[in-house]
Order: C-alpha cells, then structure tokens, then sequence
C-alpha cells in the first residue's frame, strides 16, 4: 500500500529527533554538534493557558544554544504563538524548565515551513516581535530562508542545504499526536489493537492505548482531550465498518470478539490476512476523508 | 511424574538423563527408543506488567493460561503446583494415550525454564500453544552469538549451520546459494565454524542454528556430564549423565538472553520522562551485508503473520526505498514499529513491548534473509555486548 504522509508537524518532529538521535540515514552535523531533543512538559513555558507550546526543544550544551521549535504547515504563522516566547526570560528557562544554564545562554525560536507558502510565511514571521529562524522543506531537503540562527556552526549546516531524502527520514519515534490525520493514528493504534487480541484480552480501555504514547507524560491537558479524541473516532469508525466482527466500542473501551482473540493467535490464519486487508481498506477510507 | 519440589524435580530430571545412553562425541543418532530432556526458555511477562503493583505471581499466570478455553480445546491439562513457590507441574494430556508433564520453574519470574521428557511433537507443539495463550508470554529466540557464548562454557562437539532465503526471496538472486544446511561433528567443531565465517567462504553467510556442547561443572567427576544441543529457537535437548551440568549450561544461556533483552530495554525503549524533558530510547538499527532487492514483496511476507517471522502488519510504500509498518510479535503479543530501506532497517521498541521482540526478529533475520546482518546503536556500535 502507498502512502504519503499528512503531517508535516509530526515529520519535523521525527526527523529532528532521528537527527539528534544519530539515526541511519540523516546527517550527523546536528548530534555533532552537541544537539539534543528536550521536551517540555506543557505549560512551563508561561501562565496556563497562554504558554508557548514548542514542538520540541533542541538544546546543546557544547553549543551553549537552545531552539524552540515551530511548525507551521500551511501558509501562515499563528503570531500569537510566537509571541508567547518574547515574555519567556533565561532565567526563567532555567528555573522551570529541565534546560540548564549552558543550554539556555542563548536561545531562539526557529519555524519550519514549506517551499509553497514562503512568501506569506517571510510575511508572517516579519511581523513577529521574537524574530524566529525560518526553515524551508524542499524537495531536497531543508534551507535556511529568513533570520539565520546566531550559532553560525549551526547556520552552515542548512547552508545551501541540508540534503534529506524526505520519504525515507524516520517516522518512528512519534508515530501520531494530538494533531494527526485519522489515517496516521488508525496506522499507529490498530496494531496496537491486535496485539491485546493476541494475548487474549477482552476488554481493552482506550485511555489506555492513549497513555502508551511517547510522549503522553508531557502533553498538555488539551493535547490529550484530542488526542483521546482522535483515536476514540478512528475506533469507533473501525468498529462500525471493515472490524466490526472483531471489535466494538462501549464506554470509552474495546471489546474484543472472541473471532478476534482466537484469530490473533494463530499466526498464519486466514482471519489474520482477512484483518490487513481491513486494515488496508480503513486507511483508504480516512485517506479519503471518511470518518 | 509430579515435582513436589524442586529437589524432587531434579531427582526425577537426573534419573530420567541417566536413563538416556550418553553421547560423549556427539555422535549424529540416538537410539530411537530415547527420549531427552528437552527445556525450552520462556520470556513470560513482558517489561511493563498490565497492573503495576497487582500483578499476579508467573504461577498464578501459568495457570491462567493452562486453563485457557482455547488451550483446554487442543489438551487436557492440570496444573500442580510445587512446595516451592515458584515451580509448577503441567500435567497434559493429547489426543488418545499422549500424556506427558511438563515442569514450569519460574525462580526467575520473567524468564521461565520449562522441562520436559515429553517427545519431540508433543513437546513443541504444547509449548508454542502454551504461549499463544497470554500476551508477554513467548519462546526466546536465540541468535548465533548467544549460542556461541553459551558454549564457551564447555566443548564445542558439533553444529548445524542453515541459511534459508527460499521462503523471504524465491529466486531472487539467479546463481546465488538460496539455501544452505551444513552439519559437522567432532570435537573441532567451533574452528570449522571460524572458517565457514572467512569473508568469501560464502556469498551470504551463513547462520548457526544449533551448537551441541559437552559440558563438565567445574572440578567435577569426569563422568558426570551433559550434551546438550543448544538451538536457536529457545530449546535445549540434554544428553548426558547430569542434569545438574545441564541446569548449568542452560543457566548460561538464560543470563546471557536476559541480559540482553533488559539492555534492549533500559537503552532502546522510547518513552519520555517528564521531569527532565529526555527522551530515553536510543537510535537502533538491523545494517544489511547484502541489500534487500524487493522490499515492498519481502516486507509483505514477513509481516502476513505466518512463519517464520509470526509478524502482523501492514506495509506501507513511502518511496521507492522506504516501507514502513506498524507491526505486531504475534509470539509475543506485543507492537513495535519498523522502516525499511535496501541497506538499513531502523527499529523503534515502545516501553511497553519486550526486548525480546528485538531479539527474535533480528534472529529470523539471521536465518532467512542474511545471516551477517548486525544490529547496531547510534554509534554504529554492536547493541548486543556478550
């Protein structure tokens, strides 16, 4: 099955981590550098309801340099986000946050962005107070379009290009968010699904499988209503339709058919083969837009 | 036989080996007549229990599974447990007039030893059923390496060697060795193995799939002794003239699995601690000798969730190089995420899945599709350090 991935919010994520992690097949410029990924717990970054809310963090201590990552897929930048970090101080990094003081001596803000939208995104972040790095997905990889950052080491390295193979950078260590497409959670959570079948599990509760995700301990009360949200959905759609003879969804849990737990095994089985296919068909489905 | 205890199990273990006529030199046949003891390694739970601080004891577990509906419809089992806390007898019965007991010794509640005189079908069959039972709950795999560590502990008195592409790659490579089954016998046996391995000896490699091992405990009596094939698939048959050599041998190779699985874990699981912002999990990789030619077709065999690979998942095309998938250890009961290139293989192992999976598929990767494959960390250092 062919698949192009929809969130370019969680490739940037993947990828950026992928790099820092020292994954096959990424430049190494980043990790040698002393780049690592951090994450914040939400709303450390400011008063509840109007912190800054990074993507993810990467800190070098070699580098004595901290970037709060931003996504923007579309065409504009919520200024409002970035705003947030001008009221961000050092010492308050230091202070409530896991970075330390070498880490945070000079920190920036940097959005990532698409080729398409460059010229209202160059718009966008001119009007911005914090005056954030624009990074720019091509097809060969990511450029640095507005803003440089002032580690100059860290500037080259996008210079004239970071050359990437997009379609096969990792996808792996977040495999789907609070944002995600309900295609890229189906493909997450119903292998995650089968294999509670597999240990003969009747009933399976999806704050459960929710709080599997990575990065759960350090989302925001609102990223996991939605994140809950979405994958409550894309059961329920596949409860109604291609696994209906295998599950059903009552009260914010699965029930497992006893065709499932006995299917799942025995590996081999037709009924397994007959569950990728219905896995297929679900995701040509959400693909299409019905959920 | 009953085990009341685990005193009482070793009694029954050692004069059922004493029963067995020794093979000294690791001749190639048996008697017919014989049946050895076979012990198979068990993973049985996985690294996270399902109810932190409830979980129920591996006894208590085993006999969940033991009296499972489904397990009930293929056996008649009882489960007797011993004065020890953490022993137990399966009692099975099969069929018309198959019957055997099959002793569960939990001293480790994480990987179990099961023993068994029980022939050969009855034996594998009820083990791989057992385990189908319970999520976190699967046979050990076991990759050349863990073997050949495992017999430094005595001689090296034969090995079986296969490489078997026929079933990942049919035809693949025109002119190129599909399959190859080696066995050899004698007490040089492991130098034999260090010349199959010289670069160019074969174009693929070529993986070790049993080691057969004498072994004596130290400053012990020369006749006591055990030869035991040690195979890749998690079980041990046991020859000789001590169990107690062989509980030794098999000790070995449970440390070793389990050393390795917990480092699999505590290095390689993916999770994010909260209070200081780090993502633990670092970077693991499969690095291929030899590229995979049709990795569309060969990701689609290994995870239709028949064997060897017993993966469930659905690939998912992202480039003419990449696939990625979302896949399920149906030994294990447990997911973890996979992105293929020709060259490389990255693995991503959530907190909550066993190590062991790592393990297994890197295993059956070995067997059937390039025995020089390596698994490496971040630094492009070997992750399984013996």
């Amino acid at each position: 099955m062919s698949v192009k991935y929809s969130s370019y919010r969680l490739a940037v994520q993947n990828l950026l981590i992928g790099m820092c992690r020292g994954s096959p097949g990424l430049p190494r410029t980043i990790r040698q550098m002393g780049y690592r990924d951090r994450w914040i717990a939400g709303t450390s970054l400011g008063s509840r309801g109007a912190a800054a809310d990074p993507v993810l963090v990467l800190a070098s201590t070699e580098s004595r340099h901290s970037v709060f990552v931003q996504v923007a897929s579309g065409q504009s930048v919520n200024l409002d986000d970035l705003d947030r970090y001008s009221k961000v101080s050092a010492v308050h990094l230091r202070e409530q946050t896991p970075l330390t003081q070498d880490q945070t001596e000079l920190y920036g803000v940097a959005v990532f962005g698409l080729e398409e939208h460059r010229e209202s995104l160059r718009s966008g972040i001119a009007e911005s107070r914090i005056r954030p790095t624009l990074l720019l997905r091509t097809a060969e990889g990511l450029v640095i379009d507005a803003n440089p950052f002032p580690k100059v080491g860290l500037a080259n390295a996008f210079r004239p290009v970071l050359a990437l193979d997009w379609d096969s950078a990792p996808l792996g260590w977040i495999p789907y968010d609070h944002g995600s497409h309900p295609a890229e959670v189906a493909r997450a959570i119903i292998p995650l699904v089968v294999a509670r079948a597999a240990g003969g599990e009747r009933r399976v509760d999806i704050a459960g499988i929710c709080a599997e995700h990575p990065v759960w301990s350090v989302s925001t009360a609102s990223a996991r209503r939605q994140m809950r949200a979405g994958v409550t959905g894309v059961l329920v759609a596949a409860a109604e339709h291609e696994f209906r003879d295998f599950f059903a969804v009552t009260d914010g849990a699965l029930r497992l058919s006893a065709l499932a737990r006995e299917a799942a095994r025995m590996p081999g089985s037709p009924t397994l083969k007959r569950m990728l296919r219905h896995q297929s068909d679900l995701l040509d489905r959400l693909n299409g837009g019905q959920l | 036989m009953i085990a009341r205890s685990r005193s009482h199990l070793i009694s029954i273990l050692e004069s059922h080996i004493g029963s067995i006529p020794a093979e000294r030199t690791g001749e190639p046949r048996p008697p017919a007549e014989a049946v050895p003891i076979k012990t198979f390694l068990m993973e049985g739970r996985g690294p996270v229990p399902p109810k932190a601080g409830n979980q129920p004891g591996p006894l208590v577990t085993l006999a969940e599974m033991a009296t499972d509906p489904v397990l009930r419809a293929m056996y008649s089992t009882r489960v007797h447990l011993g004065e020890d806390p953490d022993l137990a007898t399966v009692e099975i019965a099969h069929g018309e007039g198959e019957r055997a007991f099959v002793y569960v010794d939990c001293a480790d509640p994480r990987h179990w030893l099961l023993h068994t005189f029980a022939k050969s079908g009855l034996a594998d069959r009820f083990v791989s059923n057992l385990a189908a039972v319970r999520r976190g709950v699967g046979r050990a795999a076991l990759p050349g390496e863990f073997l050949e560590e495992a017999a430094r502990m005595g001689d090296t008195v034969a090995l079986s060697l296969d490489h078997e592409r026929r079933v990942v790659e049919p035809g693949a490579d025109r002119g190129a060795s599909e399959f190859v089954k080696a066995r050899i016998w004698g007490t040089r046996a492991d130098r034999v193995l260090s010349l199959v391995r010289v670069p160019g000896a074969f174009t693929e490699g070529i993986a070790l799939t049993t080691v057969r091992v004498k072994h004596q405990p130290d400053e012990g009596d020369d006749n006591l002794f055990c030869v035991d094939d040690l195979r890749w698939d998690g079980r041990i048959i046991a020859r000789g003239t001590s169990f107690q050599a062989h509980l030794e041998l098999t000790a070995a190779l449970q440390r070793c699995y389990a050393r390795q699985v917990a480092r699999l874990e505590s290095l390689h699981a993916v999770r994010v601690n909260g209070a200081d912002g780090i993502m633990n999990g670092r970077s693991l990789t499969l690095h291929l000798a030899r590229p995979i030619r049709h990795l569309e077709r060969f990701c689609r065999m290994a995870f239709s969730s028949a064997r060897p690979f017993q993966l469930w998942g659905l690939p998912l095309v992202r480039g003419p190089d990449s696939v990625s998938v979302t896949g399920v250890d149906l030994n294990f009961g447990q997911a973890l995420a996979f992105e293929f290139t020709p060259e490389f293989i990255r693995l991503f192992l959530p907190k909550e899945t066993s190590g062991g999976t790592v393990v297994r598929f890197y295993t059956n990767l070995q067997h059937h599709l390039d025995p020089r494959v390596r698994l490496l960390d971040r630094d492009e250092r070997e992750v399984l350090q013996l």
